[in-house]
């Protein structure tokens, strides 16, 4: 996108009624809606309705860093990993939203955040981490034991 | 109402007779003195006048007496069994756990009679499953219409093309569900958003309760949702299969994933409350908006399982090695159903080189040394590719998935072998797919006694493993031409191929890997009913290279053995028992077309047909052969065997 035509403004309404206008330069980022641009419909608003406002500015914020092609990419870096140090409700919030915009590099940046959280630890140690209620049932804990296994195999393979 | 003379006249039989002249044989009764009961009223019971009571009552001993008789004759259990109850009772729509439904025989007997009035019978039992509101009914007419596609023995679908209507096809998968993932199938419908309960009918006879967790979006009102659970010894819950037929114009069969995505955000928002092992399909985007849980904000600790399937997914894309992948895999059921679902190739290329040290893992490992040499179904072959064999009552889905997780790092297996299943949780496809998609170099795959393995699990194989060089089915009876004629087409490289007592295998699987597999070196077949000469001519026609041929218990005639002789060119061993219907024909002009020039070992085994005369063909027509085996062949005499030439061994 050239910046001469990137003047067209897009409103998106969040999920709590806060509305965004943004630069279609940094809206097309968002996958899912570049569509609505193409079939030229740009100037009506468009609601998300599963991202909160709070979120909704962020991510905005994100693409409007990546959209700007005079940042250099050292900035970008030190931005990117500022980004991501957020609390874990608001990342998954951010991982759905970029999911559900299909926002490709913030999937990746978040994701990978995510990724690099479970690194190292023991099961037990990321159910804590991330919450997780969903635990093997008493019959499937013979089947889990099993899989540990398999990490000491496969580590054993390793070496 | 009685007619009024009729009541004078009991009423009269009763002054006349007295309750002192009766007693519990007819002729004491109404009949004999002399009054002809017409009928009993209401009134005569309750007033409980004695010798009509006793007319009634040895009536009814009398009837008794009678079916007992006939039970003697031997002609009534039939009787009782028989077809015409069992239609009565389905065109009624009154269902209920009568005796023919344990009977085998009655299935065995009568399936035939289900293609009466191009299938009158399943059509009713189908219309049963979508309209009825009664658990029981819909239970028993489930349990039937699976009873029927297992005796049956094929899928509906070939069976009449009434049942290739989207609409049937998908309740026809779910009744072979129920037969195949419990003892009988407990169905749970959850139709327009009411939760049922219903009690289970299985083997030992008690009852346990189970509620659906289902909950029907309230977009999808005109669907059918049904729940299946199988039962548990140690909690209420084990598995949950819940099921859906769709409406006209949808094929697709959503088998047990409710989390499924692309579906509404109600879905996903329950799909973890549901335990049971099934793969997400992950593929396409969410194209809906999400349902946003104003709940789940307030939550102060913030759980990842907030995140839909295909966040998670996307997260473990990330995941740089194989151990972590493992850790996750352990997290939760749900962890490992999305994780299983990755393919190998679909993992980012981490960045940071493998194998580096890790304290962790090293400490963990140093305590669980004896767990791993306890473990006798690991075994990592040395020639450089991995080996897992499952058995018994530890085939299941999960570890399967597990399996498919924690090796899918290292390249994958080489060499899967399930032997058994697990009555309760056994294989499914889902957890075949799961391996497919995670180990495409797999080179061996075996399955022996895995009635719940079908198509759709094959399929998955085709798909993926394009190097499959062995493939070993035993006892699959649910395994059909279909997914044989799959992977016939995207396997070039098969080299052995066995099948042994696969009742849905016949001459298209054979035609099928005579055509796309010509590296096929060895085949054996055994016990496969369906398989005939057709089959046999035409694989052994057109693979050229085919080294090692073992038919056993066969439908085969001599057209068979005369192909083999005639282009059994290259074949080297062939072992040949059990062939009741080949004559001594067959065995000569197998001699005498002179192909089996290479031929070094021969096994025949009961086989009828073999004769002085056909042992000279032989002779003639195999010269290099260095080895010969003939048992439980009664018509060979010594003169045959002296006629045999040099080194021939005889055992």
């Amino acid at each position: 996108m050239s910046s001469t035509e990137a003047k067209k403004m897009v409103v998106l309404k969040s999920f709590d009624g806060v509305t965004f206008e943004v630069e279609e330069s940094v809206a097309v980022q968002f996958e899912s809606i570049r569509h609505m641009f193409e079939d030229n419909l740009a100037g009506s608003v468009i609601p998300l309705s599963n991202i909160k406002s709070e979120i909704l500015s962020k991510v905005i914020d994100y693409c409007k860093r990546h959209a700007d092609d005079t940042t250099d990419e050292e900035d970008l870096k030190a931005f990117d990993a500022d980004f991501v140090k957020v609390e874990h409700g608001t990342l998954f919030d951010i991982i759905r939203a970029a999911n559900y915009l299909n926002i490709k590099s913030l999937l990746d940046l978040t994701c990978q955040t995510v990724a690099d959280m479970i690194k190292g630890k023991t099961p037990a140690e990321i159910r804590e981490l991330f919450n997780i209620s969903d635990e093997f049932t008493p019959e499937e804990e013979e089947e889990a034991s099993i899989i540990t296994r398999f990490i000491y195999m496969d580590r054993y393979a390793d070496c | 109402m009685l007619p009024s003379k009729t009541r004078t006249k009991t009423h009269e039989a009763w002054r006349h007779g007295g309750w002192r002249d009766t007693g519990l044989s007819s002729s004491n009764s109404a009949i004999a003195i002399g009054y002809t009961v017409v009928n009993i009223g209401t009134q005569d019971l309750i007033e409980g006048r004695p010798h009509l009571l006793l007319e009634l009552i040895s009536q009814i001993i009398k009837d008794l007496l009678e079916a007992l008789n006939q039970l003697e004759e031997g002609d009534n259990i039939k009787k009782l069994n028989s077809f015409d109850k069992f239609k009565q009772a389905i065109l009624l729509g009154q269902l209920d756990w009568s005796p023919m439904h344990k009977d085998s025989l009655f299935w065995r007997d009568n399936v035939t009679n289900f293609e009466e009035n191009d299938f009158k019978i399943l059509r009713v039992l189908i219309t049963i499953l979508d309209t009825s509101t009664n658990l029981r009914t819909l239970a028993v007419a489930c349990f039937n219409l699976s009873q029927f596609i297992y005796i049956n023995g094929k899928p509906l679908a070939d069976s009449t093309p009434l049942f290739q209507n989207p609409q049937i096809g998908p309740l026809s998968t779910l009744a072979v569900h129920l037969r195949f993932n419990g003892e009988v199938g407990r169905l749970v419908g959850t139709k327009h958003g009411v939760d049922g309960n219903v009690y289970n009918h299985n083997n030992n006879g008690s009852a346990k309760r189970f509620k659906a967790a289902d909950i029907a979006p309230a977009n999808a009102t005109k669907e059918v949702y049904a729940s299946i659970f199988t039962s548990s010894k140690k909690s209420d819950f084990k598995e949950t299969y819940s099921c859906r037929s769709l409406p006209v114009g949808d094929d697709d069969f959503y088998n047990g994933s409710p989390f499924c995505s692309g579906d509404s955000g109600i879905l996903l928002s329950i799909g973890f409350h549901v335990d049971i092992y099934c793969p997400a399909r992950k593929r396409a985007r969410i194209s809906g908006p999400l349902v946003v849980e104003g709940s789940v904000y307030e939550d102060k600790r913030p759980s990842i399982d907030r995140l839909p399937d295909e966040c998670l997914f996307e997260i473990f894309r990330h995941l740089p090695g194989g151990r972590e992948r493992s850790a996750s895999a352990c997290v939760s059921k749900r962890w490992l159903t999305v994780l299983s679902g990755v393919r190998n190739a679909e993992f980012y290329r981490s960045k940071v080189p493998q194998g580096q040290p890790d304290d962790m893992n090293v400490d963990l490992a140093s305590n669980n040394k004896e767990s791993i040499s306890a473990d006798e179904d690991l075994e990592v072959e040395c020639d450089g590719y991995l080996t897992r064999c499952v058995e018994g009552k530890k085939a299941t889905d999960v570890r399967l998935a597990a399996i498919a997780v924690c090796t899918s790092s290292r390249g994958g297996l080489g060499k899967l072998s399930i032997r058994g299943y697990n009555s309760n949780r056994g294989v499914t496809d889902l957890g075949l797919s799961a391996i497919a998609r995670a180990c495409p170099s797999l080179r061996f795959l075996s399955l022996w006694n895995v009635p719940s393995i079908g198509d759709e699990g094959l399929f998955e194989i085709a798909r993926e493993f394009h190097s499959l060089e062995k493939l070993d089915l035993c006892q699959c009876p649910s395994i059909s031409n279909k997914s044989i004629v799959a992977i016939a087409k995207s396997c070039p490289n098969l080299t052995a191929l066995t099948f042994e007592s696969c009742l849905n295998i016949g001459n298209e699987s054979l035609q099928a890997v005579g055509k796309y597999c010509p590296k096929l070196q060895s085949i054996t077949i055994k016990d496969c009913p369906l398989v005939r000469d057709h089959g046999v001519a035409s694989l052994l026609a057109s693979a050229s290279s085919l080294m090692k041929v073992k038919l056993q218990t066969l439908n085969i005639s001599d057209c068979s053995l005369a192909v083999i002789g005639h282009y059994g060119k290259s074949i080297t061993s062939l072992v040949l028992s059990g062939l009741q219907n080949v004559s001594q024909k067959g065995f000569w002009v197998m001699g005498n077309a002179r192909g089996l020039q290479t031929l070094a070992y021969l096994a025949i085994t009961s086989c009828r047909g073999v004769i002085d005369l056909s042992l000279e063909a032989l002779e003639k027509g195999c010269p290099n052969l260095k080895q010969m085996c003939i048992r439980k062949c009664f018509f060979v005499s010594d003169n045959g065997l002296v006629a045999f030439a040099k080194c021939v061994i005889i055992y």
